[in-house]
């Protein structure tokens, strides 16, 4: 099967690649303007999957904006009391909260069987729509995915220019000083939490509909630190380092299963593969792959430095 | 269940608990680091104990219990070595998290290729065996929890408060620096530091390993738990972080018994949630002032 000239294969990585991107894109958001490290845009991402799965399947609506519309309002409505609790603690004390938040919406997501299908998940999702328009085929799927990720990458130029993006920075950099000169933090905090949490939904509605199944193992612990390995090895900041991030689960994940290994084992090295590059990024590169376009202006700056001796 | 059932498995879990909470408050409180990495070497400890002591192998319990809780020993010597090697080149807090987030997920996937995916546990059916005392129906293992949870927490809270080693353990906990100005010998003092958190963690997973079954992937839950009572509890608190983690031990029988028991696991993490939003500088007043 070809799509827009792929194989199947390939249309399932640039699938993956663009959702992927949408969500680390949305995390780092709050990683990298609100320095607050978020483990649990997993469950975000997983409330916006249930949003589609419930609606499609109790016959409410398969409208991927409408499923969308819905999953931001309860999305937003999570990310904004995670906001105020974030204004009461930070750093590590923070992290704790994330990760009990990531275990408790998927536990109970889990346990409440009439939303998630319980261990088996909701599956046999009927086609979306978009305006009374079927997304039946691959290329669709990816044209929605592609048209998301432009929306969201404008997004993030818009705010990395914007005034408001530049107090969202000054709030993860010097909190105290954007206090002393008048900025109330609660609005900022809430705002990009909100946003970053819409945009993860969103895409988890998209996701589910492409899949045509959510389950909530898809959206567990593993699901939240990978996420948080995309952004970090990327560049925690920076648009490209997201892709960057992205693109490597895309790809990592088939070059292995051509390994033909069992799925455990491909999933355990796929982990290790991670994690080496999560230690190393951080111990080698601080920000992230993005630091290596750098590294040619380094080298001719210091060959230029020599020369001139 | 019954109410005598939920109190003895409550009791139970929350020695467990308050064991591992333990082991990572003293690595907290002393070096700074949250170490996330804590929960995934607790199970590599357990699994390496498991794997030796099978019939085939004939390595008694203990010896292999001691052998994980050494292997657990010198990977935290070699992690937190790690760790300062970073620091002193600049990286910041948040950067040595990331890493121990990576070590973490490192370990587990590891453990995923050594041990396999399967679920393990220690199957010695006389420790299992059931006794009521007064109604309240307690194994021998039971008691071993209990026993080995309040005779370790006395050991390690004594020392700290009477021995030498537990002076330099909170010089270097409040001022390292200082601690360094003026003699103390770091690297030793951390070493018992480092080897109360690996005897605490392994010996907490191979408890938890008894009393239920583990897989490689259960790092993470540990750790939570560990953290969150030490959280809790407010930093520089080692008895809050006991009490609290022994009390969260409680929430999942006690949820099953009263309410429900199929939402007694989400329950534990959403009562630590509110826990930690609504009190963040922990439970206790010297946690809370240690924390200012």
């Amino acid at each position: 099967m070809i799509v827009f000239g792929l194989t199947l294969v390939y249309s399932n990585i640039t699938m993956q690649l663009l959702i992927y991107f949408v969500v680390a894109l949305s995390l780092n958001f709050v990683i990298g303007y609100a320095r607050a490290l978020s483990i649990h845009h997993a469950a975000l991402f997983g409330i916006g999957a249930f949003t589609y799965a419930v609606m499609a399947q109790r016959g409410w609506s398969n409208d991927l904006i409408l499923c969308g519309l819905a999953a931001a309002v309860i999305a937003a409505m999570v990310s904004v009391i995670l906001a105020f609790g974030s204004l009461r603690i930070s750093g590590d004390y923070f992290i704790v909260a994330s990760f009990a938040f990531q275990f408790f919406a998927i536990e109970a997501l889990f346990n409440w069987t009439s939303i998630s299908g319980g261990p088996n998940g909701d599956y046999g999702l009927p086609t979306p729509t978009i305006l009374g328009l079927a997304i039946s085929s691959t290329a669709a799927y990816i044209l929605v995915a592609a048209l998301l990720a432009v929306a969201t990458l404008g997004f993030a130029i818009w705010l990395r220019r914007s005034p408001y993006g530049r107090l969202l920075r000054a709030m993860g950099d010097a909190p105290s000083a954007l206090l002393t000169a008048g900025f109330g933090v609660l609005r900022l905090k809430v705002g990009v939490f909100g946003i970053s949490g819409i945009i993860a939904a969103v895409a988890g509605v998209l996701y589910a509909a492409y899949l045509g199944v959510a389950q909530t193992a898809t959206f567990d612990v593993n699901l939240a630190i990978l996420l948080v390995a995309i952004v970090v090895i990327g560049g925690t900041g920076s648009a490209v380092g997201s892709l960057l991030g992205a693109a490597l689960i895309a790809f990592v994940q088939p070059l292995l299963t051509n390994l033909n290994l069992s799925a455990t084992t491909t999933a355990a090295v796929q982990q290790l593969i991670f994690a080496a590059l999560l230690v190393g990024v951080v111990a080698l590169l601080p920000r992230g792959l993005v630091q290596l376009g750098d590294l040619p202006k380094l080298v001719m700056r210091r060959s230029r430095g020599g020369s001139s001796r | 269940m019954t109410l005598q059932v939920t109190i003895t498995q409550g009791l139970t879990f929350g020695s467990v608990y308050a064991l591992s909470a333990l082991g990572f408050a003293i690595l907290y409180n002393t070096t700074g680091v949250f170490h996330i990495a804590y929960g995934a070497f607790a199970i590599l400890g357990f699994m390496i104990a498991v794997t030796l002591n099978t019939s085939e192998s004939a390595v008694p319990l203990i010896g292999s219990v001691v052998v994980g809780i050494a292997a657990v020993f010198v990977v935290t010597i070699v992690t937190f070595g790690f760790y300062n090697l970073l620091a002193r080149r600049g990286l910041d807090r948040l950067g040595i998290f990331v890493v121990s987030l990576g070590i973490a997920i490192g370990t587990q996937a590891l453990m995923q290729l050594a041990f396999g995916p399967a679920i393990r546990t220690f199957n010695i059916p006389s420790l299992a065996r059931v006794h009521s005392v007064a109604g309240f129906p307690f194994s021998a293992l039971a008691w071993i929890a209990i026993g080995s949870a309040v005779v370790i927490f006395a050991l390690v809270t004594g020392a700290l408060r009477r021995t030498r080693w537990g002076y330099r353990v909170r010089g270097i906990a409040s001022n390292p620096e200082l601690a360094q100005l003026v003699g103390t010998r770091t690297g030793l003092t951390m070493t018992g530091v480092y080897a109360v958190a690996a005897i605490c963690s392994v010996w907490a997973a191979v408890l938890l390993g008894m009393l239920t079954t583990q897989t490689s992937a259960d790092g993470t839950n540990v750790m939570l738990l560990a953290a969150i009572a030490t959280i809790a509890a407010g930093r520089g608190t080692y008895a809050g972080g006991f009490l609290v983690a022994l009390a969260l031990g409680f929430v999942q029988p006690a949820f099953s018994f009263y309410i429900s028991e199929t939402w007694a696991p989400s329950a534990v993490f959403g009562i630590a949630l509110v826990l930690l939003l609504i009190r963040p500088a922990g439970l206790s007043r010297a946690g809370a002032e240690a924390q200012r």
